[in-house]
C-alpha cells in the first residue's frame, strides 16, 4: 500500500515535523545528503563541511584521478623498458 | 557473483528508514563511466584502463519502500553508504526503466538528482526480480 506521507523526521538535525522543510534546521529533508567519513552524521550534498563535526569532503576523485594517471605512466615506463631490453 | 547478500543489503538500508517505513523492494546496480571513456582507457592499457574503470564505477542500493524510492551510493564489502538520495512516491520524477537479457537500466529524470544506474540480473540473489517489480512500481505499470 501506498502512502502520500511527507517524512516527520529531519535526517540532518533529527527535528520532527510535518512538510518537506526542516522547521528546525530549515533544510530540505529530502535533498541529497552524503555520509560524514568522520561522524557518520547525514549532510546536504550541496555544504561542503559536515553540519555536525565540520569535516571538510574531499571529493574521491581528488586521489582517485591522480592514481589513474600514475598507473598509466607506470604501463608507459615498463613498456618502454621492456622494449629496451 | 552476488555482490551483497540480501541481509547486509537490509542492514544498510535500515537506518535510512522512517517509522513505520516498509521496504517492498531492493536491487544492487552500478553507474560506469562513459562508454567513450572506458574505451579510451582500455585502448591505452588494458590493465591500467580495467582498474580506472573499476575505479569510477559507482555502486547503488536501491530500496523502494511503501512511501519513497531511496537510492544508496555504497562501497566496500561491508556495503558502507556514502550517500543517500530519495524520492517521495507520491511526487515521482519521470523514469525510465527498461529490462533487457541482463541488464535492468532505470534513470530518474529530475533536474535536482538525477539517478541513472544498470542492475545485472546476477547483482544479488534475486536483483532481478526486484528490479522488474521496481520498474513497474515506477514506471506506474503495475499489474
Amino acid at each position: 500500500m501506498m502512502a502520500n506521507i511527507a517524512p516527520t523526521i529531519c535526517p540532518f538535525c533529527g527535528n520532527t515535523g510535518p512538510g518537506a522543510q526542516c522547521l528546525g534546521c530549515h533544510r530540505d529533508k529530502t535533498a541529497p545528503r552524503r555520509i560524514c567519513k568522520a561522524c557518520k552524521a547525514q549532510t546536504p550534498s550541496s555544504e561542503p563541511r559536515c553540519h555536525a563535526c565540520g569535516h571538510q569532503n574531499v571529493s574521491e576523485l581528488r586521489w582517485k584521478v591522480p592514481v589513474i594517471v600514475a598507473m598509466f605512466i607506470a604501463a608507459f615506463i615498463i613498456s618502454v623498458l621492456i622494449q629496451l631490453m | 557473483m552476488a555482490r551483497y547478500k540480501d541481509e547486509k543489503v537490509i542492514e544498510a538500508i535500515t537506518p535510512y528508514l522512517h517509522p513505520g517505513e516498509v521496504i517492498q523492494n531492493f536491487a544492487y546496480g552500478v553507474k560506469q563511466p562513459n562508454m567513450g571513456l572506458i574505451i579510451l582507457l582500455m585502448m591505452l592499457a588494458i590493465l591500467p584502463g580495467a582498474i580506472a574503470v573499476a575505479l569510477l564505477t559507482k555502486e547503488y542500493i536501491v530500496a523502494l519502500t511503501n512511501w519513497r524510492f531511496l537510492v544508496l551510493r555504497v562501497k566496500g564489502g561491508k556495503a558502507a553508504v556514502q550517500e543517500v538520495l530519495e524520492y517521495d512516491r507520491a511526487r515521482m520524477p519521470p523514469v525510465e526503466a527498461k529490462t533487457g537479457g541482463i541488464f535492468t537500466h532505470i534513470k530518474i529524470n529530475d533536474e535536482a538528482r538525477p539517478f541513472v544506474a544498470k542492475f545485472h540480473r546476477m547483482g544479488m540473489k534475486e536483483n532481478r526480480r526486484h528490479c522488474q517489480e521496481i520498474e513497474a512500481a515506477l514506471t506506474r505499470a503495475l499489474p
